[in-house]
């Protein structure tokens, strides 16, 4: 019995954790207007990997959601956004979505 | 020529001055296109990024002068360069160098070779907007260099999908075209990939330009 629970109990954690999105949540310099920084969204959207985008002015961040299983070189992403006229200060992978990295940062003062 | 391309580049031609723009080229591989028209002319480009640097383009344009029935056109071949863009945490600034060639006519004078190197400075943040130009635009016996400063704020930060209302005061001088520095008060909207600018002047005359980037 106790096999059996723990089995289900794995099942569901590895299940949970691969429908997880991936985002890359990227801090970007010199954005300061949406036309100005209209190259960024289109260049990320453009990318066959790229699930979802979406662009904080306030607070200077970028973040691209992943499609499920796809990779992606980091370089190719700051490359992207050079390519866009911006430079890139921190780029980092997380296990959140694009939609929970704006709530995040919605919250944030 | 289809009638529909045909409209659309008579639309742009008629919105289409001899003007500086807030945003001269857009990103790698984006076309940008400009149009203004005011009392003194109109203008209409269109370019292609190349590099996040380097553009290309067309220009035409009409010039009138302030108080005879004088009229001077011109289409140019242009070269946009960004020297340099300061990107800053919570600003950019930018260091433009622009220069076209092409042929003029008008004033009862047969067409000829003109130029017009220029460039322009400019500070942005998400509230404020501060920029400096100057553009020689020289033919034979033609000379309507400009200098042109424009500064204006943001009336409330916004999100990248709202429109964002501004408020600039535009100011301009061209040689020979007039005699007085033209002041201009504008309200200017972005919304993505559009960006709006209208207004009118102290002698009352509107001017209106449009920017759009794909």
């Amino acid at each position: 019995m106790k096999t059996i629970i723990a089995v289900i109990g794995l099942s569901a954690l590895l299940s949970t954790s691969a429908m997880a999105a991936t985002s890359y949540k990227i801090g970007v310099n010199g954005m300061v207007c949406s036309f100005c920084a209209q190259g960024i969204e289109k260049r990320l959207s453009d990318m066959p990997q790229t699930a979802a985008v979406f662009i904080d002015l306030k607070q200077k961040v970028v973040a691209m959601e992943l499609k499920p299983g796809a990779n992606v070189d980091e370089q190719i992403i700051k490359k992207e956004i050079i390519d866009s006229g911006y430079d890139v200060t921190r780029i980092e992978k997380v296990n959140l979505s694009v939609k929970e990295i704006q709530q995040s940062l919605k919250n944030k003062p | 020529m289809p009638k529909s391309i045909k409209g659309a580049v008579l639309v742009v031609g008629m919105l289409a001055s001899h003007s500086a723009w807030s945003l001269p080229m857009g990103f790698k591989d984006s076309w940008m296109f400009m149009a203004e028209t005011s009392a003194h002319g109109r203008e209409a480009t269109v370019n292609y990024a190349l590099t996040h640097k380097d553009a290309v383009g067309l220009t035409t344009n009409l010039l009138k002068h302030e108080d005879r029935p004088h009229r001077w056109e011109f289409n140019e071949l242009l070269y946009v360069r960004k020297a340099h863009r300061w990107n800053l945490p919570d600003a950019q600034a930018n260091f433009w160098l622009m220069a076209s060639v092409g042929q003029m006519a008008g004033h009862n004078r047969s067409s000829r070779v003109s130029y017009s190197p220029g460039f322009q400075l400019d500070y942005e943040t998400t509230r404020v907007y501060a920029g400096l130009n100057a553009k020689l635009v020289r033919a034979k016996d033609v000379n309507f260099d400009t200098v042109g400063a424009k500064l204006g704020f943001s009336f409330y930060e916004v999100e990248y999908n709202q429109v964002q209302p501004w408020f600039m005061l535009d100011l301009k001088r061209t040689r020979e075209l007039s005699q007085d520095i033209e002041i201009t008060p504008t309200l200017r909207f972005i919304h993505n990939r559009y960006f709006f600018e209208v207004g009118v002047n102290t002698s009352g005359d509107l001017r209106a330009s449009f920017m759009y980037l794909y």
